[in-house]
């Protein structure tokens, strides 16, 4: 679980009487979107995940209860911030046939895939090469050519989760559902290859394929009102439905509307080294066709609704190409000291975390064809006491190489207080401060640094995980 | 030691209320707090106890409420439980978690007759498009649907606390949002279980549970999934008893519930509430039963159940209130390795139901209005639920390897034969006439809905224990939404295969294909509300790869 306090801070243009010049805003208007390229991980957010299992050697029963928006610190209630039971899989691992270890899953759950850090994502928290999340089916076998070297393959079909929502549903944000489109029922099918070579500096290799697609008929305007469902035994004109475009999606044409796809190959690499730490890199190749409704697989560039307004514009339709790639770097200083005894952590150390991200989109949009983004940051943190230590993260980001005017920085100090050397939990005070650009802004939004948007936060957080 | 703080105690709260008669009202009230406060302090530090007998809260160190502290008033008669803190019986309480799951992946196939480039002729749903509505009389249960329930459970010997987190769909960022899917807590009830004696049996449950009778399956709700006398789901109490006689069993059970909330007028109706209803009264829900069981063998019922709202909210100044009562007779053959029979009978009637609220449930259709919806004439056309329903339903299980086997026991632990015959039907007799189906002005059907109507259902299954971790199974089912109108009966024929960790293994991975043998006017529901839709071609095949455990 983490929970925080945040709150960011900004000048009022022209304070009246009886209002200040510093206004305070919660939940903080900053450019750290989650999920976004612009986001940078400098502010910690809210999410409480409770696991239940049970089960035997073979088979695990899993739930999950989750939300991102805890009831009592909020002042109205979302509906959806409280996911209740969020995934539910039955985990199988069945006694190993001829070497050949099997894992399985089957129900509703979540992988990803391109994790370039240790136990994550490192320093953004965008898997570079994605993600599948529905429901179905995934098999991994592992298989031991030697001692010291693994061979894996993987395979998954996932279907969407509530599939194709009804037609006549009016969005609003108590569905969830954004803007008009009626999402199709989409599929997943994705497979992968791995390898590792364990020694002094073992070595991890997987490729990956993903791909993700819907054919469904009922998202097409004139779906059963008899334009391409059942006649009566005579027809008359009026039966006949004229299909329209709804002009407020400019992402897709409801009056034709092809099949989406949304394919991803990808590629990570990974090198663990008792003394130099872990270093992580991955890249992957998105391509979309008419993928704008395409939801399930979740890309570098996010599903398909994502990638068309983010990556390809709306006037794509979903069509276009992503190539992203990145590397991480993290280690600790003090298992470098103590190498080759062994750092058991119950001492002070200086942890170092750096990472780098670039990608580069095609799109018929001009404006977001040959478009290169890239981030960069850095984080140490010095842990001098068993309850105390002090880090300091630095990023930049350039979102946008056809105007440098929107590159900026973000540099985050914080004070880090904890039970033990090696306790699960951190309370964390951070303090984050935003240079922008002239023409920064956020993905969704063409307000500036200098109009709306905070370019200060501080933030209280606790973190335990058990 | 103990008793002497207790007693301690007691002398200074009397004390205090004799101070309290010369001292203002304010002081009174502060001086009782403060004394209160000073007083439980020695007390829970020297045995755990307070006043009240509940245990003590956990030493604080700080001068707020603990977070964990339910946020609730004190209990009625003053009681304040020690939230947290062990019982001084602890010794004698235990946490039980119990849980199910159903996790499909399901698919519907159809083709698209005008596919354009970029469009594939083969077209794919989730969910499918086919006559499986849960509240209609077409439901099967043949097509796997999403449910999770996690039960947690703290009790001693005779008394048991049991809430329970249900969901219908997981993760529900996915598509679209539909909260009601995620029902959350779902059930809150304490289960009493007190020492009578060994001539009476008694259990009490008090708090907010469902009811359900007439369930066909020994176990469950049957292959059909629909308890064919009643579902009643509210906040109330049920007490049973049972007073051996000799071999037998005489046994008598009553229940009452009502609803926690209601929908007020100035709410809109809409998928995040699940449509609810200003028009459907607060409603309470009486019900009676009784039952003899005869050596284990045979067990007879009979029940009586009357659901009544007088809400002037709903029914306005002229509105008739309206009623909803059930009077049905069930019988059941445990018969050991001659398998298991269930026969139930109930007459539904119903009268100005529309107001009757959801919390109770006729073969699945939920309340007054669905009663109206899916039977006696839809409230849309001017239906207002009054008419009576004649049901009859019955299931017969029966595993051969136990049959075969006989003398010796059979613990599912080898191959095995597993049948069941199931079926159901129901006779309409409504205000509301029936009226034809209709496409783009045709009348098409005779009509599904309204006086006149009779509806049946029936099928077979069977499966076959190859392997302990393996088993194929067929289901074949027939239904009949109008026994005279064959245009909107089908057929369904689903073959599966299931794999599991163990001969009696509580998991199932089920691969399943079905086929529907649709008539021409077999009729799918769209839409939130969902509604027939004869414009819609029915999905003709259905693959589903479902996940299953419980425990």
């Amino acid at each position: 679980m983490t929970a925080s306090l945040q709150a960011s801070m900004n000048d009022r243009l022209s304070p009246a009487n009886g209002q200040t010049r510093l206004v305070i805003h919660a939940p903080p208007q900053t450019l750290d979107e989650y999920g976004s390229f612009l986001g940078t991980s400098t502010m910690p957010g809210q999410w409480a995940q409770l696991n239940f299992a049970y089960g035997n050697r073979y088979v695990t029963a899993n739930a999950s209860l989750t939300t991102w928006n805890p009831t009592d610190a909020s002042t109205y209630y979302q509906l959806g911030s409280e996911q209740f039971i969020n995934n539910m899989s039955l985990n199988y691992s069945p006694p190993p046939i001829g070497g050949v270890r099997v894992h399985a899953l089957a129900g509703y759950f979540y992988n990803a895939y391109g994790a370039i850090a240790q136990y994550g994502f490192g320093m953004y928290t965008n898997a570079l090469v994605g993600g599948v999340r529905g429901v179905g089916e995934d098999v991994i076998a592992e298989y031991d050519l030697s001692d010291s070297t693994t061979v894996t393959v993987e395979d998954g079909v996932m279907g969407n989760r509530n599939g194709m929502g009804a037609i006549n549903i009016v969005p609003s944000s108590q569905n969830g559902a954004g803007s008009p489109i009626i999402w199709p029922s989409a599929w997943i099918h994705h497979a992968h290859v791995g390898f590792e070579e364990r020694g002094l500096v073992t070595f991890r290799a997987h490729a990956h394929y993903i791909t993700n697609w819907a054919q469904d008929d009922r998202i097409q305007s004139c779906y059963g009102a008899t334009g391409s469902g059942r006649m009566p035994p005579t027809p008359s004109p009026l039966a006949q439905c004229v299909p329209y475009d709804n002009p407020v999606t400019r992402q897709i044409d409801e009056a034709y509307v092809k099949d989406g796809r949304v394919q991803v190959l990808g590629f990570d690499a990974a090198a663990v080294s008792s003394f130099w730490g872990y270093l992580g890199g991955a890249v992957s190749y998105t391509r979309g066709t008419n993928a704008y409704p395409v939801k399930g697989a979740v890309s570098f560039g996010g599903d398909g609704e994502t990638l068309t307004n983010r990556w390809w514009g709306q006037n794509s339709g979903g069509n276009g190409e992503l190539v992203a790639a990145g590397i991480n770097y993290s280690t600790s200083i003090g298992r470098m000291v103590s190498y080759p005894v062994p750092f058991s952590q119950e001492g002070p150390d200086l942890a170092l975390n750096a990472g780098f991200v670039f990608a580069e989109s095609w799109s018929p949009f001009g404006p977001f064809d040959a478009r290169m983004r890239y981030k960069g940051g850095a984080d140490l943190l010095y842990t001098f006491l068993p309850f105390a230590g002090v880090g300091f993260r630095a990023d930049a980001v350039a979102p946008n190489s056809h105007d440098a005017l929107e590159t900026y920085a973000v540099l985050a100090p914080r004070l880090v207080l904890k039970s033990d050397w090696n306790s699960r939990d951190t309370i964390t005070l951070v303090y984050g401060k935003w240079f922008c650009g002239p023409h920064t802004h956020p993905e969704t939004s063409s307000v500036t640094c200098g109009e709306r948007l905070d370019d200060q936060l501080f933030a209280l957080n606790a973190q335990m995980w058990w | 030691m103990g008793s002497r703080k207790v007693e301690s105690i007691m002398q200074l709260f009397t004390d205090i209320r004799s101070m309290a008669c010369a001292i203002p009202r304010a002081i009174q009230v502060g001086s009782m707090v403060v004394a209160a406060a000073l007083a439980l302090g020695p007390v829970a530090r020297a045995d755990g106890l307070t006043p009240s007998g509940a245990t003590a809260a956990p030493n604080r160190s700080t001068l707020a409420l603990d977070p964990t502290t339910p946020q609730v008033p004190s209990l009625p008669g003053g009681v304040t439980p020690g939230f947290g803190s062990p019982s001084a019986s602890s010794q004698d309480w235990r946490f039980d978690f119990h849980g199910f799951i159903t996790a499909p992946l399901n698919a519907g196939f159809n083709s698209r007759p005008d596919a354009q480039p970029g469009q594939s002729t083969t077209v794919l749903h989730a969910p499918p498009e086919v006559p499986d509505d849960f509240e209609t009389f077409s439901h099967t249960s043949v097509v796997p649907m999403t449910y999770a329930q996690l039960t947690f459970t703290e009790s001693n010997d005779v008394v048991s606390a049991n809430v329970s987190v249900l969901a219908r769909q997981a993760n529900v960022s996915e598509s679209f949002l539909e909260p009601a899917s995620q029902e959350g807590i779902t059930d809150a009830f304490l289960s009493y279980l007190p020492k009578l004696g060994p001539n009476v049996h008694m259990r009490a449950i008090v708090g907010a549970f469902t009811s359900r009778y007439g369930s066909p399956g020994e176990y469950d709700e049957g292959r059909y999934g629909t308890p064919l006398i009643a579902r009643i789901s509210g906040a109330g109490e049920l007490i049973g008893v049972a007073l051996p006689l000799g071999p037998n069993t005489l046994m008598f059970e009553q229940g009452l519930q009502g609803q926690t909330n209601t929908a007020s007028a100035s709410i809109t109706p809409d998928v995040w509430n699940d449509f609810a209803d200003p028009e459907e009264g607060t409603t309470f829900v009486n019900h009676f039963h009784a039952g003899f069981n005869y050596r284990s063998w045979v067990t007879v019922g009979a029940h009586f159940i009357n659901a009544q709202s007088h809400d002037d909210r709903a029914t306005g100044p002229l509105a008739p209130d309206g009623s909803l009562s059930v009077l049905a007779a069930d019988i059941r053959l445990s018969m050991h390795r001659f398998g298991n029979f269930y026969f139930a009978f109930a007459s539904t009637k119903a009268s100005h139901a529309r107001v009757v609220s959801r919390i109770i449930s006729i073969l699945n259709t939920p309340g007054g209005p669905g009663l109206a919806n899916d039977y006696m004439g839809p409230v849309a056309n001017g239906g207002d639920a009054t008419g009576t329903l004649t049901t009859g339903g019955a299931q017969y299980d029966l595993s051969l390897a136990r049959l075969l086997s006989f003398p010796a026991p059979f613990a599912g632990d080898g191959p095995d034969v597993f049948v069941s015959v199931f079926g159901l039907g129901t006779s309409v007799s409504s205000a509301f006439p029936r009226q034809p189906g209709v496409l783009d002005g045709v009348a098409v059907t005779k009509g599904v809905y309204g006086d006149g109507v009779t509806k049946i259902k029936v099928g077979a299954e069977g499966t076959y224990s190859v392997l302990p971790w393996l088993a194929f199974s067929a289901r074949l089912d027939r239904v009949m939404p109008a026994i005279d109108d064959s245009s909107t009966a089908f057929s369904v024929l689903s073959p599966r295969v299931i794999f599991r960790t163990g001969w009696t293994a509580t998991d199932a991975l089920v691969l399943q294909y079905s086929h529907w043998f649709d008539g021409r006017y077999t009729t799918v529901r769209t839409g939130e509300p969902a509604v027939d839709n004869l414009d819609v071609v029915p999905d003709s095949d259905v693959l589903s790869l479902s996940a299953n455990i419980w425990w």
